[in-house]
């Protein structure tokens, strides 16, 4: 078969079963899940006229907001699925051009499928999150360093404002590129001195566009939840970050390890195995499979580290970021596994039989929902957009209106109806903003819309849930009059207009 | 790179596991100082953090400690032939961790995995410079 007829099939498929796993998603009102409701209702309030940090409020890096507000403007809310789709086309380009630069693996593009196939397919995989954006793109980087190191570093800086915590990868291959160096002074001067200059270009270029559009409390902000961040990890790890203590170190580095999902230990345990392997073979390998062999494993050993020091920031590490560290297990493993099978001459059925197990797994029942999924995200569309729509000029507040369905599509432009900034209110947001929130509700806005499964209220307000609901009732059972009958939230309503209107 | 320069890489990967009987009584003396060491921290750390280590037995940090304690022995043993002046460096900072451990210094875990990290990057360094080229 051609080449080109080869690299379109494999790039097809490699689209098909990226869209069949981002576009799983659960309906329900799942917690879990639910960033991505949160991920739908700031980009809506940001096309309604309210800036990023200074009226909504999200503890997301700045990059990863500003990146997917682009493919939302132009895809509607399935852009956030799309966005997701666009890094992994650059990812599997990138990695088609690391192994067909290196004219040593056979197989190439089923290589570049299989890698793509088992991120998606791996269990902490969850589209539309930074976790599972930025090492995709950091490794995007890494493998098109070679070609251009500008667009190689232009990709490390985007990863960077989507996850900060990434940067301890792009540090360690740096260190591997100075080591690689014969000459360190060669590579301070034609490697370093020149990404530096293009990176200060880049922050001057993207200081400048702050400051001309008057957007400078976007770093501010920045700034603030970045912050935050790091009292929240303190907080939840029960140590403080870069705490050096034996106790400290010896726990979050247990941590780390203990959190593993399962297919996080597989491909561990995998790319270890592989190593070996092929060491012990290593007589069998020609004199470049055996150069490409040890040059990947040397640069993968410095990457893995790296990873496994990203994890370490993020402790407790939930499910999906070990994204962090899944792509690189899974490359690594890949390219070890080519090599074991590379002089065999049918070694393209090898990875035919393999897509072809794991193709069977899915049912068209999935295939189905999926895809639809994908076309037309399950968005909440409808829930209080008819309330919304007929707000006018009076103010809202939202209390447990974040990580579910909601639409706030309907928002009129540049109204800025919303009475504070707190529409994200989960237990440890509350921890450090609690009084900024209780000044919100004892503003009185004119509208409250108020969750009414408590079950739920409870999940997200925990410690805070009988103080928050006891200054509620305190409020509505004085001045507000209940209206409306909305499935899912309470409304009160300071002026009974407003009942009026949506009866 | 060589088939030949593997085989010599691997070779000496090799000779790193040949102990002498000197490195042999520094290995049991790190095990020792290892054991006490992670029982204690352990301890601790169940207590503090409320981490249940209820299957680790006795033997697995016997185990561990001796594991431990060879690679020590066994990143040392490969500065043998490439560097006499790390060698020595690196065998006190080793020692000066243990004796910390032994006082139970609050960092001194931290130092041992520092110290570990660097002898990696100097044996790097070396085998590049040493032997592959």
């Amino acid at each position: 078969m051609k080449s080109t007829t080869l690299g379109l099939i494999s790039l097809f498929i490699t689209i098909l079963i990226s869209i069949f796993f981002i576009g799983y998603t659960k309906t329900n009102y799942d917690v879990g899940y639910g960033d991505f409701y949160v991920f739908i209702s700031i980009h809506q309030l940001i096309d309604a006229g309210y800036s990023l940090y200074k009226d909504i409020w999200d503890h997301k890096d700045l990059g990863f907001y500003l990146f997917n507000h682009v493919f939302y403007k132009i895809f509607g809310i399935k852009g956030l699925f799309i966005s997701t789709l666009f890094v992994i086309i650059i990812f599997y380009f990138s990695f088609l051009y690391y192994l067909k630069k290196n004219l040593i693996l056979k197989n190439n593009y089923p290589l570049a499928f299989l890698s793509v196939f088992f991120i998606v397919s791996i269990d902490s995989f969850i589209a539309t999150h930074g976790e599972t954006q930025a090492p995709l793109i950091i490794l995007s980087g890494i493998f098109l360093y070679n070609f251009n190191k500008y667009v190689s570093f232009f990709l490390f800086v985007l990863a960077l404002t989507i996850k900060i915590s990434g940067l301890p990868i792009i540090i360690f291959f740096f260190i591997f590129k100075f080591l690689q160096y014969e000459s360190k002074k060669n590579f301070l001067f034609k490697e370093l001195l020149p990404l530096m200059i293009f990176s200060s270009l880049l922050i001057s270029l993207f200081l400048l566009i702050i400051i001309s559009f008057k957007k400078s409390y976007l770093l501010a902000g920045w700034n603030e939840i970045t912050h935050f961040n790091k009292i929240y990890a303190e907080n939840i790890r029960g140590n403080i970050l870069f705490s050096l203590n034996s106790r400290d170190l010896a726990i979050d580095i247990a941590r780390v390890f203990f959190y593993f999902t399962k297919d996080t230990t597989i491909f561990f345990i995998l790319s270890i195995f592989s190593l070996f392997i092929n060491l012990i073979f290593f007589k069998k390998l020609s004199k470049d499979e055996l150069n490409f062999f040890l040059v990947n494993t040397y640069l993968y050993i410095f990457l893995i580290f790296a990873a496994l020091c990203v994890m370490y920031l993020h402790i407790p590490v939930a499910l999906h970021h070990y994204q962090f560290l899944n792509p690189f297990l899974i490359t690594y493993f890949l390219i070890n596994f080519s090599f074991m099978i590379n002089k065999f001459k049918y070694s393209h059925l090898v990875y035919i039989l393999i897509i072809i197990s794991f193709s069977f797994k899915m049912n068209i029942q999935d295939i189905k929902n999926n895809f639809s999924n994908f076309i037309d995200p399950i968005n909440g569309k409808g829930e209080l957009s008819y309330e919304i729509s007929n707000l006018e000029n009076k103010t809202f507040i939202l209390l447990g209106g974040n990580h579910i369905k909601l639409d706030y599509s309907s928002l009129k432009k540049d109204k800025l109806n919303l009475s504070c900034r707190f529409f994200y209110q989960l237990e440890h947001i509350i921890d450090n903003y609690y009084v900024e929130m209780i000044e919100c509700i004892n503003e009185k806005p004119d509208i409250i819309f108020l969750l009414k499964d408590k079950d739920l209220l409870k999940e997200f307000y925990g410690k805070y849930f009988e103080e928050i609901i006891k200054l509620m009732n305190k409020f509505t059972e004085q001045e507000y009059n209940v209206c409306g009958d909305n499935i899912y939230f309470f409304i009160y309503s300071k002026n009974s207009d407003f009942c009026k209107r949506i009866e | 790179m060589t088939h030949l320069s593997i085989q010599r890489l691997l070779k000496f990967i090799i000779s790193g596991f040949q102990f002498n009987y000197k490195l042999v009584i520094l290995n049991f003396f790190f095990s020792i100082v290892f054991f006490f060491f992670f029982k204690k921290l352990l301890g601790e750390i169940s207590i503090n953090y409320n981490f249940n280590f209820f299957w680790l037995k006795s033997y697995h940090l016997i185990i561990g400690s001796i594991g431990l304690g060879s690679f020590l022995i066994f990143l040392l043993n490969l500065f043998v032939k490439i560097n006499q002046n790390l060698l020595k460096i690196f065998t006190t900072i080793f020692a000066f961790i243990s004796i910390l451990m032994i006082l139970n210094i609050e960092f001194s875990l931290f130092l041992l995995l520092l110290s570990i990290l660097a002898s990696i990057f100097f044996l790097i360094l070396n085998i590049k410079t040493k032997l592959l080229n």
